[in-house]
């Protein structure tokens, strides 16, 4: 693969900062086409609307097979719907047997829907979570929230 | 190479124990929940004997020097490296100049920091145990303090294959304790075998073992754990020659409430011995705190055998499957 899930999310979310809405990538024999939805272009909003307006495109998907649980099977509290995630933040875990892989944060964001039942088995690409990309702050975004 | 930045006393290296002492009234020591520690070397590739940090009070803050493969596991300390929030029972990469903060568990009472190689202190008969009492094994048979720096052995350089790290079912999940209708949540259930002096207590003792809680009083630690419950009493006294104990044996002395000797128990005792508490089931007075209950269940060797074989096959399937999680790399892991 040319890019990472990681690296993908964070090219999004600079494509939906600079209203781009396509492109293609070709390297090496391989190729990534990156399709924007058309109403995840709008520009940039103040970060806690975002959460709670606009609608969270894209989603988490299991990277491995085995039992999905939102959170971590011994804590109690599951991360909610809304939840402001950083990039890497383990937001759920697949079980097989006594292993547990992560579920992981591909960049900062808001966390959607939850898409798959609490012990549910997943497979790989299995979706979990809808997913809202925050855009990279920008030195205009941290100073509105400086003077705030 | 890990540097102590804060800990409270009584926070110590630990393996598995110093076996084949005994008879020179050296006990197992080691670590008290076993199974956490194994768990913690099974994510990391790691001997399964290899050291790791006993942590029994917090706050406890600790600096990487160097890039390693950590694992953290026993109680829930809501563990953060920079700030970020680890799950339980979970490993993951620190680079040089990251910081590991660790929290009072609001559940459990001991938790273990394993590193990929294991932590480097000589071997003082036949283990890597600190034995406070003695003053040996460990880090110069002391507690750890701010300031001490730790050193890993070398380990097979290795990148895991999901950057968030990879984690283990906890044993509370894992392993199923014994069935016990009476018990109340958060109550921790144990199996014991009778012992040599079960049918020297009446009747009404008897029962009241496997019948009622025994509260963990404030004076348990890891030499043992003192209950609170039923006076238990013999049909009449008997005076008793010191024998040879081992950790888990509950003696009864003429106060009648009872001991459970643990990790760093006496190696010989004359009190009258009412039960023992599997070894299967020692990790879970681990992390029974004071003020908590315990529950006895009467066991049978045959279910001692086979609790035993379920924890090493949580533990076997887990170092095979973390092994898949593991990548060989060309950076070196110090």
């Amino acid at each position: 693969m040319i890019l990472e899930p990681a690296e993908i999310m964070s090219l999004v979310a600079h494509m939906r900062r600079v209203g781009v809405a396509e492109i293609e990538l070709e390297e090496a024999g391989s190729a990534l086409r990156v399709v924007v939805p058309e109403q995840a272009i709008a520009p940039a909003v103040d970060g806690t609307a975002a959460a709670t307006t606009v609608a969270a495109p894209y989603v988490i998907a299991a990277e491995a097979c085995g039992f999905f649980q939102p959170g971590h099977p011994a804590r109690a509290a599951a991360p909610a719907r809304g939840r402001r995630v950083e990039a890497g933040e383990v937001v759920g875990t697949i079980a097989a047997g006594p292993l547990l892989r992560p579920v992981a944060a591909p960049a900062a964001g808001t966390l959607g829907r939850l898409l798959c039942a609490a012990g549910g088995r997943v497979d790989h690409g299995t979706p979990l979570f809808e997913f809202a990309p925050h855009s990279p702050s920008s030195p205009d975004s941290g100073k509105r929230k400086d003077t705030r | 190479m890990i540097e102590i930045l804060e800990t409270p006393p009584l926070n110590a290296i630990q393996d598995l124990g110093r076996l084949g002492y005994r008879c020179h009234g050296v006990g197992r020591g080691g670590a008290m929940d076993r199974v956490a520690l194994a768990a913690a070397n099974a994510l990391l590739g790691n001997d399964e004997n290899a050291a790791g940090i006993e942590l029994q009070l917090f706050p406890v803050r600790v600096r990487f020097a160097g890039d390693t493969v950590f694992a953290l596991t026993g109680a829930d300390c809501e563990a953060r490296l920079d700030g970020r929030l680890l799950p339980p029972w979970w490993a993951m990469s620190a680079q040089a100049g990251q910081e590991l903060v660790l929290s009072p568990p609001r559940q459990g009472l001991r938790a273990y920091l394993a590193v990929a190689g294991g932590i480097d202190v000589p071997e003082v008969m036949g283990s890597r145990s600190t034995q406070m009492r003695d003053g040996f094994g460990g880090l110069d048979g002391r507690a750890l303090a701010a300031g001490d720096r730790l050193a890993a052995f070398p380990a097979p350089a290795f990148a895991l294959r999901d950057g968030a790290g990879l984690g283990a079912l906890p044993a509370s999940l894992a392993l199923a304790a014994a069935d016990c209708p009476q018990a109340q949540p958060g109550e921790t259930v144990l199996r014991v075998i009778q012992a040599a002096e079960y049918e020297q207590f009446d009747a009404a003792s008897q029962a009241a073992l496997w019948q009622t809680p025994w509260k963990v009083t404030a004076q348990s630690n890891r030499q043992g754990y003192r209950l609170a419950g039923v006076a238990l009493q013999r049909l009449e006294p008997v005076e008793m020659r010191s024998h040879g104990i081992v950790p888990g044996v509950i003696q009864v002395p003429p106060s009648g409430q009872p001991i459970i000797q643990l990790a760093d128990g006496n190696s010989a005792g004359g009190y009258p011995k009412i039960g023992v508490v599997i070894e299967a089931d020692l990790w879970r007075i681990a992390q029974a705190a004071p003020g908590s209950a315990l529950r006895f269940v009467s066991c049978t060797l045959e279910e001692a055998r086979t609790a035993e074989r379920a924890v090493a096959a949580y533990l076997g399937t887990l170092r095979r499957l973390a092994g898949y999680c593991r990548l060989p790399s060309l950076g070196k892991v110090a």
